[in-house]
């Protein structure tokens, strides 16, 4: 924050151009982003409602169009939009949505990537060294169709484990390839807490798949 | 290791994955990463595994199918700029 603010220039037009009636450019927005928002929307919300809170979402956008300055991605904005509708229909339906990243902020804290047994007690010559070290995993060929099929599975249930702003930062930045900067704008959080929180939540993924490959390996 | 890199141990390195990754840390941190895994097995696989896991999870974003056609949208915004911006009530 302060110093020059970076203006999404293009961004800021196609949300004037929509603003001023161009139906091609709202066409052009939908397909680029229609998809992000409804997986977003079925994260954030149970199946049932989420496809109406996209629809929500996107008009809310529609009528803010004009307000949009381009201070942040479009396609940030659109998140910031969709999480809060999620959250306003999950005061009603059930909370999954945290209301304020302030019950994020101990998340993460003092959580190691990994258990201290894997490593060497600090007390010992070799203390802070592996003592079980993790072994490299078979790279699937993305042919590989049931073995991408139990990773996916996999991943999704490790997903659905992680503390809701880890998620939440996990899904904008790995999964929907949002840069630091937006998902910090999307969820209102300061860059260094986004960071722990990625680094928290691609620990716990990590994990998981070890788990995974060691139950594989063994069979 | 060299004697700069005493102090990063493999408990320390696999807490800088991320970062080095995202390539945030300063040249003489990720150069002392970098000589660490040369002579770590245990951490090159570590680092190994976060790369695959991370482009695994970027594949998630295949797994949904499309979600409201596209039609409907259409026809929201034909609405919104008809001054009409209600969805018709079921």
């Amino acid at each position: 924050v302060g110093g020059e603010e970076r203006i999404w220039h293009d961004d800021l037009a196609l949300a004037q151009a929509i603003a001023a009636g161009d139906e091609a450019s709202f066409v052009a927005l939908v397909s680029a982003h229609q998809n992000m928002l409804s997986r977003l929307a079925r994260r954030w919300l149970v199946e049932s409602i989420a496809e109406e809170a996209v629809q929500e979402a996107w008009l809310v956008a529609l009528r803010s169009a004009g307000r949009f300055e381009g201070r942040s991605s479009i396609r940030s904005w659109l998140c910031g939009v969709l999480l809060n509708v999620c959250r306003a229909r999950d005061r009603i339906e059930r909370r999954t949505v945290p209301a304020s990243s302030l019950v994020d902020e101990a998340e993460g804290d003092a959580e190691p990537a990994l258990h201290p047994h894997r490593f060497i007690r600090s007390s010992h010559h070799w203390g802070g060294h592996w003592r079980i070290p993790p072994v490299a995993w078979p790279e699937p060929s993305p042919e590989d169709a049931l073995l991408n099929k139990e990773l996916a599975e996999r991943i999704e249930a490790a997903v659905a484990q992680l503390p809701p702003g880890q998620r939440d930062v996990f899904l904008l930045r790995d999964v929907e390839g949002l840069s630091g900067e937006e998902a910090c704008n999307v969820l209102g959080i300061r860059d260094t807490h986004q960071r722990v929180l990625l680094h928290r939540a691609r620990s716990r993924i990590r994990a998981a798949l070890e788990v995974y490959f060691d139950q594989a390996g063994g069979r | 290791m060299t004697g700069d890199d005493l102090d990063l141990m493999c408990v320390r390195v696999v807490e800088l994955v991320t970062d080095y990754m995202l390539d945030l840390l300063s040249a003489e941190e990720q150069a002392a990463i970098e000589r660490h895994l040369i002579v770590c097995p245990g951490c090159d696989a570590f680092f190994s595994q976060m790369r695959v896991s991370v482009r695994w999870s970027a594949a998630l974003r295949g797994q949904a199918e499309a979600g409201t056609p596209p039609e409907s949208l259409v026809e929201l915004y034909r609405k919104w700029k008809a001054g009409k911006p209600e969805p018709e009530p079921k």
